[in-house]
């Protein structure tokens, strides 16, 4: 029961997220780490209660949109967290936030909350691997560009991120689901213009999939065009990471993975190294054909390629 | 019930009442202005201008209302959740 009102939460607060915080209402989810699916308060004592055999390399796992953590569980009750931990040593730390906020002020949020775990973790943080599922990825990213601004601690130990359909680029659907919006609403028509209002009522963090737009800046620029690709990315990706990138793809045939990539997300968005900055070995880009958006978040033969990069010295 | 619990229901029982107030206001604003193109035909016939004026009026008003008395109500039921779910979660009565 509690598990399925987790995961409607998760769906509300990702499509009306922002007015439930604009309306204070309860039901808004506060960013917070989650342990079986328990917040799990950034204090001393609770992170000792919650992690008793906690290790100096932690995993940071960050949901997409309309997700909890849930969308990273397996069979057997296995995930990468637990995987990366058996396997590895690393510690997994789940995030769960509210995906209907602006992905700029959960990037935020996130750099807070782990600068704040980075004091009251029970032994020192060495490392810190970043690991986001889809529009947990751009959380990522808008959480280290603001910890870049800030000169936030927990920055410097972050050696490695990983992103599993990520849409870097943007996501083709949002910018034309903004544009038949748009064209809804400039009919002279009352039921075109009430289904304008209520496919406006998305929130502020599905409209940001659009362009991938990580700052509040970014949204300023957004424009009525239905443009594949978004070539010139105002945050590119922190150079002292090394930044892995995941991709699914409905097929192997080359016009599904550019058409449809993972269903959701394009190839092209999810590797979208070009525009992402200089100096991206193309050996920490990775397709898997035949893999689903749905799929992504927990497949062992991506778990497979997860960990051969987090093994890697 | 937990603190979160109840509040999570005080969350529900408002997103309720938004949704049917939002809602109503929406429908009210379509009938309301497909309403109006049938009026704007009318008043430009002179024979029936007149009285399609009053019954446009007519209209209008029992739209107000009707429209009106379904927020009213929604509001209503919306405070009696609210004192149901305090009462119900009071600590005593745990």
């Amino acid at each position: 029961m509690g598990r399925k009102i987790d995961l409607a939460l998760g769906v509300l607060n990702g499509a009306v997220g922002d007015y439930l915080v604009r309306t204070d209402n309860g039901l808004a989810l506060p960013m917070a780490l989650h342990l079986h699916g328990e917040p799990v308060a950034p204090t001393p004592a609770a992170l000792a209660a919650a992690y008793p055999e906690a290790t100096a390399r932690v995993v940071v796992l960050v949901h997409g949109l309309m997700n909890t953590e849930d969308i990273f569980a397996m069979p057997g009750g296995r995930d990468y967290g637990t995987l990366l931990r058996d396997d590895l040593g690393l510690t997994p730390l789940y995030v769960r936030y509210n995906s209907g906020l602006p992905i700029a002020d959960n990037g935020a949020a996130l750099s807070a909350l782990l600068s704040t775990i980075l004091g009251v973790y029970p032994v020192p943080i060495g490392e810190i691997v970043l690991l986001g599922y889809s529009m947990g990825g751009l959380v990522l990213r808008a959480a280290t560009h603001a910890a870049a601004l800030s000169g936030a601690p927990w920055l410097p130990r972050v050696r490695r991120a990983l992103y599993v359909g990520t849409p870097h680029r943007g996501a083709p659907t949002e910018r034309v689901g903004r544009v038949v919006s748009a064209l809804l609403r400039a009919i002279p028509d009352p039921y075109t213009r009430l289904i304008a209002d209520v496919a406006d009522l998305r929130s502020d963090g599905l409209k940001d999939l659009g362009d991938a737009d990580l700052r509040h800046e970014d949204r300023a620029r957004r424009t009525l065009q239905v443009t594949l690709r978004d070539p010139q990315h105002p945050v590119p990706l922190l150079p002292s990471i090394s930044h892995h990138l995941v991709a699914g793809a409905l097929s192997d045939e080359r016009w599904v993975r550019t058409l449809f990539g993972d269903a959701v997300v394009p190839v092209s968005s999810a590797t979208g190294w070009r525009s992402l900055g200089e100096g991206l070995d193309p050996s920490r880009v990775k397709v898997f054909p035949g893999m689903s958006h749905a799929a992504i978040p927990r497949s062992l033969e991506v778990y497979a390629q997860l960990r051969q990069w987090c093994a890697a010295p | 019930m937990t603190p979160t619990g109840k509040k999570r229901l005080l969350g529900l029982r408002a997103l309720l009442e938004d949704v049917v107030e939002h809602g109503s206001s929406a429908v009210e604003r379509v009938h309301r202005e497909t309403a109006e193109r049938t009026f704007a035909v009318l008043a430009a016939i002179p024979p029936v201008a007149g009285p399609a004026r009053v019954v446009h009026d007519v209209h209008d008003a029992a739209l107000t209302g009707v429209y009106g008395s379904i927020r009213l109500v929604n509001r209503a039921v919306g405070a009696v959740l609210t004192a149901v779910i305090e009462e119900a979660t009071k600590p005593d009565r745990e």
